[in-house]
């Protein structure tokens, strides 16, 4: 049993390792690049003869009572209730106006994650433009409650600004308003949002592609590296996530926020220049700490020049010999993040996040000398689309005519209100023989919204959309593919097949992509017998059929129309027809 | 993992040099065939890496040759990469010796003493299909002969070249590449060569970002309603660690003998499962089998087998309408033992159908779900309706759907307006028969539109590709359900700013303020009026 690692490499100026190379503004740190490598081996490998057992391993619902391992993090399983923890709850205050926010039980200050929450928190109440809401009101109702403000308490802020309204007059007057926030469970995309943007962060529609193209699945290892503010580790990790967490094994170097939210077990966070440094990790390997493989199947370079960490990501001992040299590489001897030799190892994924369109050629220059196939670049274009209702009053609409028909018809009133002013006697101001145009058009264009389903849906886009992220480059590491290797399949198939190198061709299941698209069996044969009697009938179909003709070729043709030949089988193959039926 | 190597009765995905994709199922002792870029044999794939580039051997060998990585970036960069390494940059710049020194040194070829000519090429049409037909090198000498025989050869730019060259590489190298059938593969698969509206047009970036907004990971309980063919539900079953599974050889033999065999009593399994609700008697997930799983015909040991449950929408709406949860008649055990063997088979076997139906519809019924993912061609005001109440506080909702309006529509049943009358008018008032119902336990509806953009990298030709495909644009309603708090609440806060107290009559989108006084006091004019107004 191996263990499984999500490892990161993670950034994060709030870990104190980094502050001796914080900048004075203590903003982002740019180089080098701190990874932290989080060990969180699930005690299962993905041992694929055993993955029919892997269901009934660790059952989050079940587990968590009779084990002494802390809950799961927030992040990955909600509680049933808002509990006092480490781990952030989102408050949500309105559309796009999030704070995160933990509560601790002992009434001290609450801890949170920058110092926008810090303003609104304090003394354990969570001061927001919508009112007071005490903590204690929020820790214990289940996630996702509506929460309304308490009354107003006699703390400092609301203090001064009692002072500030009773100077205005009238103000006071108004009974206080009850204003109302929900509090939801932390998710990767609310903590994204809610985060302070310290370094660009990977949004949601790069960092969902990414982990998609990546085939992270529960149980894979992630390298990670250039965290930034960490909202890709935190969509990583919930991807990689296979029930299992680890915690003999706790790296010094932890930082506070990964632990905070109780990801721990899951997420190793180094810190290393891994340009130079490469991807190894410090491992007990008995008595002694060994540089070892992670042993990774997806790697995440979010670096400004990916094509140096590059050259460490191999499988050979020795970097390849045909390293470009304008890199300017020492060749070091590291085996990169996949496997070492003498097991099957699988195929790794890269993906690399660069801005500019001359690191992607760099970038993708280095892959392909390095042997990484597969090279695809992509960007993501993402919009949000706003909806609402044209108010019939409103501006939107434009408060004037709607029509021509409209506009001719007030030009008119106009002209006639002109009119009447003009014959009224100033003096005599009781008569009012004509209605007021203002009245008449109100009556007549009768623009008062009536209810919520009034008015047009309309769309537009977000206020300010981002137009370029990032280029993402996409890449295979296939796995080496040795003579001995080669001899070593030949002689699986030898034993578990019946070596038949000449086959004809089998109909049902030809390579031509013409397998059945809605819910169409395929006719397999059911007992060995019968597979045999298929297969005698088949070869003599075959022999009948090829005979004096060279090997099996197939008329490729273009993809049929499914939907007219779909009933009859076997319409499409022409001449394979006779296969098909036995 | 599954990935490592091509184990027997999988299916994967062949990609062809032309980019088009074959998905075959690897059986062995067969010859899978590829059209006219030839056929092998099935065992010359068997236990073989994925990932990996395959020449077909000329018809009297049958077999492949493993194509390493440099040859094939090579003849896809079609010799590009030495220019690159010179620095020219574009190839059809051309570095002008020192003697002229008025444009920097570079001067453009243009392709102005090219004349297009059919003739050109001196292989006849026949001669190329004996060619093929004689072939040697995998296609490669044909590409040669066909090079050498193209007059116009040395008249071509050095990019020009290159461009031909792909174009017959593409076109006459008998090559594969050999990937695994993943969801991500399927659904490009399906999208470009297959009937794509089965699969509603989702394109990989929007299921991704369902997955991600749906937060769906390992250890939760998800609701899906899926009209994809089980797309979808293959999607979440991949993160939730459901899809891997090896098919043994005694399973692929004995399925006879299980379906006649009493169902082991598996227990269900009470988290990270997939509830899949769908309009017909029996749900659609034929892509499944794509990951050897056959709903009509399960294999027990797959994973989804216990981790997937179904009902219809009859039995969660209302369930006492459905025959299949009517309670089957109670065979006292005396009788029991006197009915016929096949008789009583059939007794227990529909008692146990009846005991897994119910006990699915409870569950469903009593809610508590951690998420909620639809992609369906049904209207998703209803489907809503029905499903959000049966989700936990602060799950996540996401509608997939083909074309704007629909979400458009939906997302406006949220609209504050709505949840306003619904709190003030109370629900007698504002519910419609074919409305979301409660509008207040969505929080935050939220319309995302999303595109991949590919690119063209190659040494000095990088550009985004041409042509993309069109269709559907796709897009994704997200919300989150929320719990909110009994009795009246006000979204009052105290982020009006004087402004707006100020011109209190004027007031664009407070309803009540619309019916207050203004009937009194008469503006002059109507152009003032409408000023005041704005």
């Amino acid at each position: 049993m191996e263990p499984v690692f999500v490892k990161s490499l993670y950034h994060s100026p709030s870990l104190k390792i980094l502050s001796r190379l914080d900048p004075p503004n203590n903003q982002q740190i740019f180089f080098p690049f701190p990874i932290t490598f989080t060990s969180t081996p699930g005690s299962g490998t993905f041992d694929p003869y055993n993955k029919a057992k892997m269901p009934e391993t660790p059952d989050p619902d079940t587990t968590p009572a009779s084990n002494p391992l802390p809950p799961p993090s927030a992040f990955l399983h909600t509680p049933e209730s808002i509990p006092y923890s480490s781990s952030p709850s989102i408050i949500h205050l309105k559309r796009d106006l999030l704070v995160p926010l933990s509560f601790q039980s002992n009434g001290a200050q609450a801890e949170t994650h920058d110092a926008r929450a810090a303003a609104y928190s304090s003394k354990g109440v969570l001061n927001t433009r919508f009112g007071d809401f005490p903590h204690s009101s929020i820790v214990g109702i289940p996630y996702g409650s509506q929460v309304r403000a308490a009354p107003r308490t006699n703390n400092e802020q609301n203090r001064k600004r009692k002072r500030m309204e009773d100077a205005d007059e009238g103000e006071t007057a108004e009974p206080v308003s009850t204003g109302f926030i929900h509090v939801l469970a932390p998710t990767a995309e609310l903590w994204t949002a809610s985060l302070p943007h310290r370094t660009q962060v990977v949004y949601m529609p790069d960092s969902s592609f990414i982990l998609h193209r990546l085939q992270v699945r529960p149980g894979s290892v992630l390298i990670e590296a250039g965290a930034g503010s960490g909202s890709f580790t935190h969509a990583g990790v919930r991807a990689a996530y296979n029930g299992f967490e680890f915690h003999k094994e706790r790296v010094q170097k932890l930082t506070d926020e990964i632990e905070r939210h109780g990801l721990d077990g899951l997420v190793e966070i180094v810190h290393r220049d891994v340009c130079k440094d490469g991807f190894l990790v410090k491992r007990m390997v008995g008595e002694e700490e060994e540089d070892i493989s992670p042993e990774a199947t997806a790697v995440f370079l979010d670096l400004p020049a990916p094509w140096l960490a590059l050259p460490h990501l191999t499988r050979r001992a020795r970097p390849t010999p045909s390293l470009p040299t304008s890199t300017g590489l020492t060749p070091s001897p590291s085996p990169g993040p996949t496997t070492s030799v003498g097991k099957i190892g699988e195929a790794v994924r890269i993906c690399t996040f660069s801005p500019c369109i001359e690191q992607v050629t760099r970038t993708v220059n280095v892959l392909r000398k390095l042997g990484w196939v597969d090279v695809e670049m992509v960007e993501i274009q993402h919009r949000r689309i706003e909806v609402r209702r044209l108010n019939p009053k409103g501006y939107e609409d434009g408060a004037g005519p709607r029509t021509v028909g409209e506009a001719v018809q007030r030009l008119k009133w106009i002209g006639e209100y002109r009119e009447h002013k003009r014959k009224k006697n100033p003096a005599d101001s009781t008569i009012t023989t004509q209605q007021n145009p203002t009245e008449a058009w109100k009556t007549q264009n009768s623009r008062e919204k009536k209810g919520a389903k009034d008015g047009k849906i309309v769309t537009r886009i977000e206020p300010e959309i981002k137009s370029h992220t990032s280029y993402l480059v996409f890449a295979v590491l296939p796995r080496e593919w040795t003579v001995e290797d080669e001899a070593a399949a030949q002689a699986l198939v030898k034993q578990t097949t019946k070596s038949v190198v000449n086959a004809p061709v089998d109909g049902n299941l030809k390579g031509n992509g013409k397998l059945k698209w809605k819910g169409e069996t395929e006719e397999r044969p059911i007992s060995k017998r019968q597979i045999k009697k298929a297969e005698r009938e088949k070869r003599k179909a075959a022999e009948r059929r090829l005979k004096g003709e060279e090997a099996v070729e197939d008329k490729s043709g273009p993809p049929a129309n499914e939907g007219e030949g779909e009933d009859v089988p076997g319409t499409e193959c022409g001449n394979d027809e006779t296969e098909v039926a036995g | 993992m599954s990935e490592e190597r091509i184990h027997p009765y999988t299916h994967l995905l062949l990609r062809l040099p032309s980019g088009a994709p074959r998905v075959v199922r690897l059986v062995p002792d067969v010859t899978i065939s590829l059209g006219k870029f030839g056929s092998f044999p099935s065992n010359a794939l068997l236990y073989r890496p994925y990932n990996l580039t395959f020449d077909i051997l000329d018809p009297p060998a049958a077999g492949l040759r493993l194509v390493s990585a440099e040859e094939v970036t090579r003849d896809i960069l079609g010799g590009g990469e030495d220019a690159e390494a010179e620095g020219t940059g574009h190839y059809d710049l051309e570095i002008v010796g020192a003697d002229s020194e008025e444009d920097g040194g570079e001067m453009m070829r243009t392709n102005k003493e090219t004349i297009d000519d059919p003739l050109s090429q001196k292989l006849s049409w026949v001669e190329i299909e004996q060619l093929k037909k004689q072939g040697t090198g995998s296609g490669r000498d044909l590409i040669q002969r066909l090079l050498e025989s193209h007059t116009a050869i040395h008249q071509k730019t050095p990019f020009a070249l290159q461009k031909y060259t792909l174009r017959k590489t593409r076109k006459f190298l008998r090559r594969f590449t050999v990937l695994p059938l993943t969801v991500a593969s399927l659904a490009s698969y399906l999208l470009d060569t297959k009937e794509p509206i089965k699969i509603l047009e989702m394109r990989n970036e929007t299921i991704a970002v369902m997955l991600s907004l749906a937060n769906v990971h390992y250890g939760g309980r998800y609701l899906v309603i899926d009209e994809s063919g089980g797309l979808l539900v293959s999607a979440i079953a991949e993160r939730l660690g459901l899809l891997e599974h090896m098919p043994s050889e005694s399973e692929l033999f004995k399925e006879e003998d299980n379906a006649r065999k009493p169902c082991p009593d598996t227990p269900l399994p009470s988290a990270n499962t997939i509830t899949l609700i769908h309009p017909n008697e029996q749900p659609n997930l034929s892509l499944l089998k794509y990951f050897s799983y056959d709903t009509n015909n399960p294999t027990t040991s797959h994973p989804l087998h216990t981790h997937l449950r179904t009902l219809n929408w009859l039995q969660l709406v209302e369930p006492n309408d459905d025959s299949s949860l009517e309670k089957p008649n109670e065979i006292p055990a005396e009788t029991l033992v006197t009915l016929k063997g096949g008789k009583r088979a059939a007794y227990w076997r529909k008692h146990r159908r009846w005991e897994k139906t119910s006990r699915i519809v409870a569950e469903a019924q009593k809610g508590g779900f951690d998420g909620l993912l639809i992609a369906a061609f049904m209207d998703l005001k209803g489907i809503l309706r029905h499903t959000v109440p049966l989700l936990k506080g602060s799950a996540q909702i996401v509608a997939y759907s083909q074309s704007r309006e629909s979400v458009i529509e939906l997302a406006d049943c949220y609209s504050a307006t709505r949840k306003a009358e619904w709190i003030n008018e109370g629900k007698e008032v504002a519910d419609d028969e074919y409305g979301v119902g409660d509008p207040t336990i969505v929080l935050a509806p939220t319309i995302h539109e999303t595109r991949v953009r590919k690119w063209q990298v190659l040494p000095g030709r990088t550009h985004p590709v041409m042509t993309a495909r069109g269709g559907a644009e796709g897009v994704v309603f997200t919300g989150t359900r929320v719990l909110p708090v009994e009795g009246k609440v006000e979204a009052r806060g105290r982020f009006r700013g004087q402004k707006r107290r100020r011109d209190d009559g004027g007031d664009s989108d407070d309803e009540e303020a619309g019916a207050g006084g203004r009937g009194g006091a008469m503006p002059t004019s109507p152009c003032k009026r409408v000023k005041m107004e704005v």
